[in-house]
């Protein structure tokens, strides 16, 4: 049915296609990250500071000899670990609140409208400082600020979505037949409005991926000894005149992932309604 | 009535393609018909018939993905349409031929008060001052029916009904004095007192300027009460032509024929069951060897699925595509159930 | 007279329009203005009138989508307002047939689950006594129990329109609101819808609502028929009386102004209304009709005229009937 042709459509958007693919190997080297590095990616060694790429050292050394590609590997654990609690939190809180909120409307729509504008009306990486700032610095609350900065957008999202789907006569002839607003929102409108929601997923996705490596750089994600690119960045930061290579490779992670994210979502989006292309 | 001695426009063979993944499907396949000069011209058929496209071909709007056959021809006043270089289109579209749509609020534009968009094109095509095309303006209000036309020169689109709204498209479309205009279902989307009033405004309209008309429509009755000539469309096809009073009193093709009798009637005691045509329009992509219609006629032989019939001449001013019209003309016109 | 199976009271439904900042208060948009009608067992009853007149509103109301203003709907004895236990049960005697095949299915439902959703809402039988009921009603109105694993986008408006109906019919119905269920299809593909409609009623002796703006399929379809205008009823008859001899003089435009297919007709004496429909939230003083009639004068113009039986069956609002 329709996720067949979706995925067919997904298949003759190249871009699109190719980022899928890099997508799923970052997943799963995110995953392995530990078997696959050649070398641990803490192991000082202080005879081999900052190499250059060699045939060993493919990306090269850093400042206290360790490991650049090792490290790189490692740092798409801390992204990809960022991406998916920073998309989970909005799905499943933002995307309810959204649905509730359009489909019951009235005085709970006002208030979560009224709280989502507030949210919004801060810009998110001073928001994201303010809430790590408040619950501590660490890597997952790093994630969790992210994933509150993001359910805003995705309650709006679905709200929005969900004010054009209640009016259907599909709604209408579950009500007849006697379905409550709990059965329509899971059964009638929640799959109608899923669409749209899963290609913001995906933009949100190469988002946090780089509000995390903002949010390491600037020391409130990420702790040492967990590796991250923001974090290496950082760290490369003060040798760029040194080792220039520190620092090239953690950017073009970042710079490749956040990419493939979002040429992977307008792939989606195109996917899902072509009647969208290019706009 | 007039007889298509001299076509305003003339068809030729067009055949129109759009190339899939799945398959070629031709929106229209290999038609040719006339339109004489004050002529008024029905095209009638269901959705996916062909009949917009056959429309939109001729003011040359169609999306850029529908291809034609190398040898169709849309003749106007002597011209290829489609050689024609979009410039020139240009020129002859809403100049020479204008058209009208289901949806007036579609074509007006919702930032310009009314007036200012019929005197525009005027002022353009016409060479003149806009005080002289706001009275041209005026007079054509008058014209298709608005009161008190002068008071709603500054009127928004949104400030006027459905009806008013096809009025003023109406006004437009005849602003520049065209010899064909082309009505796309022109009046399915208004109220029944409202379409009598359009149907009427054009009929009028159609006697004091002489102006040929293409009016393409599901409706048989208002086919029935606007046309001059008649041409069914099947799957992409003319199925039957004929002048309107012959061609509803003895359809020939046996999808006109069941068209007829599936309108209910507003006249008598009501049918029990009204006929029904079985089965639905075949899908583009997979239409059947023989005649378009074979699948769900009731004539329908051995030859109608494996030969396409032919749109021959059997009668005069009469043509129908069909291997069994002999047949059908030998019975009763509301026969077979 | 037996009793009547749904008896609308003198139903009101008024909406409050320019309830902005800054606007004058107190105006009202009246859809429905007090409308009152009977339909029996197995009958149906035609809803006609142009667009504003209130038909569809009024079909609303009565499956309990709208709520009245004010007014009462009674269904086999029992008032249709009262909440909760006693409504839900009711409700499940009313069911409905939209005008749009397209968008009245859900497109991420497979066509069984769509048509087993009522009884699944309703706790009725297990899941396999479901499956074999979802393919009874399938074969009922046409399609096959194959076409229950497929999609909505997989089948055509009549079929997708034949689904609508099986998914009102899976509650057994005593009455059926049709809102235009013909007006989106194409003309051989009504005459199937409107035939299947007819076999139906006579197979299971429900009752219909039939509301449409064509009259053709109206009069093919209804025993008895409503003339709305505005939201009001300027004409009640039985079909082939209202056909024959029209009373109202918005009943003998109405039919009048249909297009017929016959050319040989077309020079007929036709009644052609002047003017446009009056905004709804604005109308008329007087009768509502009074500004677009051909009969009307002063006193039509100041004071309406109330609807009254003219004879056994048929009522009239009009001071100048036929």
């Amino acid at each position: 049915m329709q996720f067949r042709l979706m995925f067919q459509r997904l298949f003759n958007e190249k871009l699109a296609f190719v980022s899928m693919i890099f997508l799923l190997l970052l997943l799963f080297l995110s995953l392995f990250a530990s078997w696959i590095v050649p070398f641990d990616p803490n192991k000082q060694d202080l005879t081999k500071v900052m190499l250059p790429p060699d045939g060993t050292y493919w990306f090269g050394t850093d400042e206290l000899g360790r490991d650049v590609f090792s490290r790189v590997l490692m740092g798409a654990q801390a992204a990809i670990q960022a991406g998916v609690v920073a998309i989970l939190i909005p799905l499943f809180v933002g995307v309810p609140l959204g649905i509730i909120s359009g489909y019951l409307g009235g005085i709970i729509d006002d208030i979560f409208m009224r709280i989502v504008d507030a949210i919004l009306s801060f810009p998110a990486i001073l928001l994201a400082l303010g809430i790590t700032g408040a619950l501590g610095v660490s890597l997952w609350n790093a994630m969790i600020a992210i994933g509150i900065i993001f359910t805003p957008q995705f309650a709006r999202l679905a709200r929005g979505q969900t004010l054009q789907v209640r009016r259907e006569p599909y709604v209408e002839a579950a009500k007849i037949s006697g379905a409550g607003p709990l059965w329509i929102m899971m059964k009638h409108i929640l799959p109608n409005i899923l669409s749209p929601i899963i290609v913001q997923a995906s933009f949100s996705f190469s988002l946090a991926i780089l509000v995390e490596a903002s949010l390491s750089f600037l020391g409130m994600g990420a702790q040492s000894p967990q590796v991250s690119w923001g974090g290496m960045l950082h760290q490369a930061y003060s040798m760029i005149f040194v080792n220039p290579y520190m620092m090239l490779f953690p950017g073009l992670a970042i710079l490749i992932s956040v990419l493939a994210g979002n040429f992977f979502g307008d792939g989606l989006r195109v996917a899902i309604d072509p009647k969208m292309k290019r706009s | 009535m007039r007889g298509p001695n001299e076509p305003v426009l003339e068809v030729k063979n067009l055949c129109s393609y759009i190339p899939t993944s799945r398959g070629v499907i031709k929106p229209v396949n290999n038609i040719s018909f006339s339109i004489g000069a004050g002529e008024i011209v029905a095209l009638v058929g269901e959705s996916g018939s062909g009949k917009s496209v056959t429309a939109l071909s001729i003011m040359g709007l169609n999306s850029p993905s529908i291809k034609y056959e190398k040898d169709s021809v849309i003749s106007f006043k002597g011209e290829n349409l489609l050689k024609m270089k979009k410039r020139q289109m240009k020129k002859i579209r809403g100049n020479e031929i204008s058209m009208i749509f289901q949806d007036p609020m579609s074509s007006l534009n919702p930032l310009h008060p009314i007036g200012k968009q019929i005197a525009e094109p005027i002022q353009l095509h016409q060479g003149v001052s806009y005080q002289k095309a706001k009275e041209i303006v005026v007079n054509l209000l008058a014209k298709v029916g608005i009161p008190d036309p002068e008071n709603r020169l500054n009127d928004y689109p949104h400030q006027l009904s459905g009806g008013m709204r096809q009025r003023i498209m109406i006004a437009m479309a005849l602003a520049c004095n065209p010899s064909l205009l082309i009505a796309d279902e022109p009046t399915t989307a208004l109220d029944v007192t409202i379409q009598a009033q359009i149907l009427n405004v054009m009929r009028d309209l159609q006697k004091d300027t002489g102006i040929s008309i293409l009016i393409i429509t599901h409706d048989l009755g208002v086919v029935a009460e606007m046309a001059d000539r008649v041409l069914v469309m099947y799957c992409g096809e003319i199925v039957e032509e004929g002048d309107v009073y012959s061609l509803f009193k003895n359809p020939q093709h046996p999808y006109t024929k069941g068209l007829l009798a599936s309108v209910p009637k507003l006249r008598g005691a009501s049918e029990k069951l009204l006929h029904t045509i079985p089965g639905a329009v075949p899908n583009p992509l997979e239409l059947p060897k023989g005649c378009n219609f074979s699948g769900r006629c009731s004539y329908a032989t051995e030859k109608c699925l494996t030969e396409a019939p032919n749109l021959v001449e059997t009668g005069k001013d009469r043509r129908a595509a069909c291997w069994h019209i002999v047949d059908l003309q030998t019975e009763e016109v509301t026969v077979h159930a | 007279m037996p009793e009547p199976l749904i008896s609308i009271k003198d139903v009101k439904k008024h909406y409050p329009i320019g309830s902005g900042l800054f606007s004058k208060k107190g105006k009202w948009l009246k859809a429905v203005d007090g409308i009152s009608l009977d339909v029996h067992r197995g009958e149906t009853v035609g809803l006609v009138g142009e667009s504003g007149c209130g038909k569809s509103t009024l079909g609303r109301m009565v499956v309990g989508l709208l709520e009245p203003t004010s007014g009462e709907v009674v269904f086999e004895g029992n008032s249709l307002l009262s909440k909760g236990r006693n409504k839900r049960d009711l409700g499940k005697k009313i069911q409905m047939v939209f005008q749009d095949p397209y968008s009245s299915l859900n497109p991420r439902m497979n066509v069984a689950n769509i048509i087993a959703e009522p009884l699944v809402l309703h706790k009725i039988g297990t899941s396999s006594e479901r499956k074999k009921r979802v393919d009874e009603l399938l074969e009922k109105v046409g399609l096959t129990s194959a076409h229950g694993s497929r999609y909505p986008e997989e089948f055509s408006g009549g079929q997708r329109q034949r689904i609508g109906i099986a998914r009102a019919l899976a509650l057994n119905p005593s009455l059926i609101v049709c809102d235009e269920p013909v007006s989106a299809l194409d003309v051989s593909i009504q005459a199937q819808i409107l035939n299947l409609l007819k076999e139906i009623q006579e197979d299971m002796g429900l009752s219909y609502i039939f509301i449409a703006h064509g009259l053709q399929a109206v009069k093919h379809i209804s025993d008895r028929i409503v003339v709305m205008y505005l939201g009001k009823v300027m004409e009640i008859s039985e079909t082939d009386q209202l056909f024959e001899q029209p009373l109202h003089p918005y009943t003998e435009a109405l039919i009048s102004a249909v297009p017929e297919p016959d050319p040989t007709v077309r020079n007929r004496e036709r009644i052609l209304l002047s003017g446009d429909l009056p905004n709804p939230a604005n109308p008329p003083l007087g009768c509502r009709f009074s500004t677009r009639c051909p009969l009307a004068d002063e006193r039509c113009r100041l004071e309406e005229p109330p609807l009254e039986q003219v004879s056994e069956g048929r009522w009239v609002a009009c001071f100048y009937h036929g």
